[in-house]
């Protein structure tokens, strides 16, 4: 950090960073959200982990919004999890069945906003906490 | 103050885009006649059995023997065409089978019918599907006048490769 620099300057892209990690994770829960209710609340397993999906993503992403700095860097953590696994499960799931579900891609726009808001999430969660750190 | 505002705000707006996609999902076998099927001609898949509703019908190829193997959480995205009591009647050689819960389905040379819940009328998205239900695997194909269709090339069914969740 360069002393000679304002430290709300220095702050600014941590700032960012962790707002638009937040931002994407709840728009990762909402997507699951809708399909929840649009398509998947009668599979088994499946249906559950979309609703927990969106619980977790809310609750994380609120946390994220409201400066707790106490616990910004376990809830970034806890955002970065979530969305790396839904990414993950869903990688899976349309290769192999998971859970007894094989996703074949029902609904590509769906499917491309959720996967765009969990890499955005990661990116800046990610990004999140290496400037925060970098800050001390 | 003005944080608890902007993100009310965040929760709102994610309610909000929720609740627009929200029931989608809810098709609807058809109301007047539920059983009269008719041909139509789609792109990309030729002279495709229709609904009353202009809706593409599917079979299954694990069913067909005839017998009911999607139901479940498998309805949530093909719907059985349903049976109103009557002879169904259209095109195609259409007939009647029970399904576990009791209720008819039409179906055309023995095959159950059903339609798929993201297709539109006139627009066929599921053919070429594979998906797995309960442990159970299916592939999806569009009944045309001459049989069922393969999937054209390009087009959206053939399992998997559409990116995530």
């Amino acid at each position: 950090m360069n002393a000679t620099e304002p430290e709300y300057l220095t702050a600014l892209p941590t700032h960012a960073a962790r707002v638009l990690g937040a931002l994407a994770l709840l728009a990762t829960g909402a997507v699951h959200l809708q399909q929840y209710t649009k398509l998947y609340k009668d599979v088994p397993t499946i249906g559950t982990l979309f609703v927990l999906n969106f619980a977790g993503a809310t609750v994380i992403g609120i946390g994220l919004l409201v400066p707790i700095k106490r616990i910004a860097g376990l809830l970034a953590l806890g955002g970065i999890a979530l969305a790396a696994t839904a990414f993950a499960f869903l990688l899976i799931s349309e290769h192999t069945p998971l859970f007894g579900f094989m996703e074949p891609g029902y609904d590509p726009p769906a499917i491309a906003a959720a996967r765009a808001a969990e890499v955005v999430t990661v990116l800046s969660l990610c990004t999140f906490l290496i400037s925060k750190e970098a800050m001390k | 103050m003005r944080q608890l505002m902007a993100v009310g705000s965040a929760v709102f707006a994610v309610l909000a885009i929720a609740a627009c996609g929200g029931g989608g999902g809810k098709t609807s076998s058809g109301a007047a006649n539920p059983d009269s099927v008719s041909v139509q001609q789609l792109s990309g898949v030729g002279s495709v059995l229709v609904d009353q509703s202009g809706k593409a019908l599917y079979t299954s190829d694990q069913e067909a023997n005839g017998k009911i193997v999607c139901d479940g959480s498998c309805n949530a995205f093909w719907k059985p065409l349903e049976a109103s009591g009557g002879k169904p009647s259209g095109a195609g050689k259409l007939g009647e089978i029970k399904r576990p819960d009791g209720t008819m389905q039409v179906t055309s040379n023995g095959k159950p019918l059903y339609t798929f819940s993201e297709d539109s009328p006139g627009k066929v998205t599921g053919n070429g599907f594979s998906d797995d239900f309960a442990g159970r695997h299916f592939t999806w194909h569009v009944v045309t006048s001459r049989g069922t269709a393969k999937p054209a090339a390009g087009s959206g069914g053939g399992g998997g490769g559409y990116g995530g969740y």
